[in-house]
């Protein structure tokens, strides 16, 4: 077997009681291209950080060509090849793209002088092999995200990785990008060289993919087997251990009373001349690339940046949105893209994360907030939405991503908004709690609201939306009932 | 790439600094001709050797991500300890000894700012707060505060060095003491141990992105350790500089420097968040706030206006690269397309 490069038999590690990996297999050959797949907490990344050494298991072996190892620290893991692509890029964004790329091989050489001339020549040399041009002297900063992960292939490619592991790259990416990241994929891989893909987008796994393993509750489903076998719904069965149906959304309300119309609305840079009417009830998709408009569009009506022209009316009335107060004040609610960062108070408790939203409301005389109604404000919410706590008083970083997000669309619900703007409900979300979010915007629907949903996720817009409007470059190119939208024509529209 | 260079310098915070240095220079001169000299020039100088070594100190530290308030603290327990020692001695020799230990009082107290904040994970901030209060209180307690102006011959006969000395229209002497040398050898030192160290390129790379340079395999306590280190020494030679060029060793007079020197690194472009800045930056920093002292001094403004002023530049000057930073950031980037296509009905 001396095409198998990783081996990792029967690991099995506790955090503070909580058996995180039980049993776990992972076998990757060379040169294979292998998908790790999985619902949030079920271990992917302590099994990610286990095979790069920053985790000791309690037991279990790894093998990595042929040598065994109990313990792997993460200068061994470096020196056998197995380079980490995190999410953040582990970049030093102060500093150039060539000292970037090539500083760490000095590092790893254990030089005390830096070779400004050796630097800059590997630097060059890992761009030239992936054909990509950056410049050298640039700070990381000024990058795109997408040259940002370059930066991060190239320093690991220089550092002899004979297996890249890449934590969810292609979140942040435009489709040009992916398909550029899915060629160097490509060409790492007829080098020899081995990558493990973290991805909660099903739809790119067939694309990138050889073999998938897949991980439910901390054990191993399926290990290594063929990507093409799968189908998406296959995917979601063994990931959830269920059937997760997505039925299309059945609209109760139709032709229900106006709620945001807006009528050639601009914003400098963002969009122009965009009109669209939603009503009660409905659920209308805004589609469109990363840089199409669509997040500007979401921002604007959230008041986040004032319109350059054109008008909104709410219920009918004309009404101006300067800021993020007034679109509260109308009655718009907000669930942003980045709920780590936008939507949450990350160390604060689930109950104030919900109640925050509506403290204006709940007050005692001299204006003191009623902290217990407040308290059964977010009892109540938690429980209508399901949110899986054992006390609505622990911290909000406890809960699973999916979790979070019903925090966020609670904190929203509690001031009963008239029209909520989800921008990418269900991003980072895993799919058991995917069709859960689903189905509380279909209720919320059919009970009357108005929804915008942004997302590029096609699937999820024909299964959850009446309408769907498509940007591109800033205009909407064209708007469609879904039921008379195949996949494909949406697809081709976008690009 | 000669575009990308020239675009990256236009935006240069140093370029900035530089200019305004031009300048408050052109119209001082213009208000006060007789300020346009060599004299003006060289008091500028002269004045800004010592701040400039402190500075050097704070910015590694800034550099790296932390912060260090016993600037002060430092430079005058220092001074004051190591002249104190030779005095009591009734030593004769040159001024190597209590520059010697000038050096040592401040690499010693330095590790111990360094040990707190590394090993203990105690916050830079309050690390050094609280070292500045425990060496001023020691001092006080201890060694004692008042100055002393009778100062040893070594001290004196090194104060007395001159370099070249100009003089004004009205024959007012300003000497360039020889200490510039210092300065200037400290200056090339920290630039090749910056840019062609391991060492310092890892100062650089913790102060970006701390989690980032854990996993590139930096030893990160141990870097921040050694910053305190070099910091805390160049706060105690500072000190001794100051000692020499004033042929008197009273603490009182390093009062409130902590703040004029982290305000020159942070006007010469430094992030408070640390990995951003440079050499460069830092002497243009101290150079525009010696200067500013200068001008007020020669349009005639009392001193006390001098902390006023040096706090409007450090906040004006802090506010334009924030605004900036700001606008940048609010900044959309959707590419619209320029004639309105066909849209279906």
């Amino acid at each position: 077997m001396s095409d198998v490069f990783l081996r990792a038999a029967n690991i099995n590690k506790s955090f503070a009681g909580v058996h995180a990996l039980k049993g776990v297999n992972l076998t990757v050959k060379k040169g294979e291209v292998r998908c790790l797949i999985g619902e949030n907490g079920c271990g992917k990344s302590t099994l990610i950080k286990i095979i790069s050494g920053v985790y000791t298991p309690d037991s279990g072996e790894i093998e990595i060509e042929g040598h065994k190892y109990s313990k792997l620290t993460p200068s061994e893991a470096m020196n056998r090849g197995i380079q980490v692509i995190y999410q953040d890029f582990s970049i030093f964004p102060n500093l150039s793209v060539a000292n970037n790329i090539a500083m760490n091989t000095l590092r790893v050489e254990k030089k005390k002088f830096v070779n400004w001339k050796l630097i800059r020549e590997r630097a060059q040399r890992a761009l030239d092999h992936l054909d990509v041009k950056l410049d050298l002297d640039e700070k990381a900063e000024a990058l795109s995200v997408a040259d940002k992960q370059i930066v991060a292939i190239c320093r690991a490619i220089i550092q002899d990785a004979k297996l890249i592991i890449m934590d969810e790259p292609t979140t942040a990416l435009t489709k040009k990008e992916v398909t550029s990241l899915l060629k160097i994929i490509t060409q790492l891989k007829q080098e020899g060289i081995s990558v493990i893909f973290v991805t909660h987008k099903l739809e790119e796994v067939m694309d990138v993919t050889d073999t998938v393993t897949i991980l439910r509750n901390g054990s191993t489903v399926i290990d290594g087997e063929k990507t093409s076998d799968f189908d998406i719904s296959k995917f979601a069965y063994y990931m959830t251990g269920r059937e997760i149906k997505d039925e299309p959304f059945v609209q109760q309300i139709k032709n229900g009373k106006e709620v945001l119309r807006v009528e050639h609305l601009s914003l400098k840079d963002g969009f122009e001349d965009v009109s669209l009417t939603v009503n009660s009830g409905d659920i209308v998709g805004v589609t469109g690339l990363l840089g199409s408009g669509r997040t500007e569009f979401a921002q604007c009506l959230f008041g986040q940046y004032p319109p350059t022209s054109g008008k909104i009316f709410f219920e009918g009335k004309e009404v101006k949105i300067k800021s993020v107060q007034d679109s509260i004040d109308i009655g718009i609610g907000y669930v942003p893209e980045d709920r780590l960062t936008e939507g949450l108070f990350i160390k604060k408790s689930i109950a104030s994360n919900i109640y925050v939203g509506v403290l204006d409301k709940y007050k005692k005389n001299l204006g003191i907030s009623d902290i217990r109604a407040l308290k059964e404000v977010g009892e109540k919410w938690v429980k209508e939405l399901a949110i899986k706590t054992p006390d609505p008083e622990n911290i909000i970083s406890t809960l699973s991503g999916g979790n979070q997000q019903r925090v966020v669309l609670a904190k929203w619900l509690a001031r009963n908004p008239k029209l909520l703007i989800l921008n990418g409900p269900t991003v980072g979300v895993d799919i058991g709690s995917k069709s859960e979010i689903h189905k509380i915007i279909r209720q919320l629907a059919n009970n009357g609201m108005a929804v915008i949903i942004i997302s590029d996720d096609i699937p999820e817009l024909l299964a959850n939306c009446n309408k769907v409007a498509v940007m591109k470059m800033g205009r909407i190119v064209g708007e469609f009932d879904t039921k008379e939208l195949a996949p494909d024509q949406l697809a081709s529209m976008l690009a | 790439m000669i575009r990308n260079r020239l675009r990256r310098m236009a935006k240069s915070n140093e370029l900035y600094v530089f200019l305004v240095i031009l300048l408050i220079y052109a119209i001082v001169s213009i208000i006060s001709p007789v300020f346009f000299s060599a004299y003006s020039v060289v008091s500028v100088l002269k004045t800004a050797i010592e701040p400039l070594i402190y500075a050097v100190g704070a910015y590694l530290v800034i550099l790296s991500g932390g912060i260090d308030i016993t600037v002060a603290g430092i430079g005058a327990f220092s001074m004051f300890t190591a002249t104190k020692i030779v005095y009591e001695m009734n030593y004769e020799g040159s001024a190597l000894l209590p520059y010697v230990l000038a050096v040592a009082f401040g690499t010693g107290l330095g590790m111990i700012n360094g040990l707190l904040i590394s090993r203990l994970k105690i916050p830079p901030m309050i690390a050094t707060l609280g070292m500045n209060s425990i060496i001023n209180g020691v001092m006080l307690f201890f060694i004692g505060s008042r100055e002393i102006s009778r100062v040893p011959i070594g001290i004196l006969t090194a104060g007395r060095t001159y370099l070249l000395t100009v003089y004004n229209a009205n024959g007012v002497a300003a000497p360039l003491s020889t200490t510039v040398f210092i300065a200037i050898a400290l200056l090339i030192i920290m630039f090749l141990f910056l840019r062609y160290t391991m060492l310092g390129a890892n100062i650089f790379a913790i102060g970006g992105n701390t989690e980032s340079a854990m996993r590139a395999g930096i030893n990160v306590p141990n870097t921040q350790l050694i910053v305190y280190t070099i910091a805390g020494a160049l706060y105690g030679l500072g000190g001794m500089v100051h000692t020499i060029t004033y042929v008197n060793s009273n603490p009182m007079d390093l009062i409130g420097q902590e703040m004029i020197t982290i305000a020159a690194v942070i006007i010469g472009g430094a992030r408070i968040t640390g990995g951003h800045g440079t050499l460069t930056g830092t002497v243009l920093g101290v150079l525009l706030i010696q200067l500013v002292n200068n001008c007020l001094n020669t349009v005639g403004i009392p001193t006390y206006w001098q902390r006023f002023v040096v706090g409007m530049v450090l906040v004006i000057g802090t506010s334009l690269t924030a605004y900036q930073a700001l606008k940048e950031k609010r900044k959309l980037h959707v590419e619209i397309s320029p004639a309105p296509q066909t849209t279906k009905e």
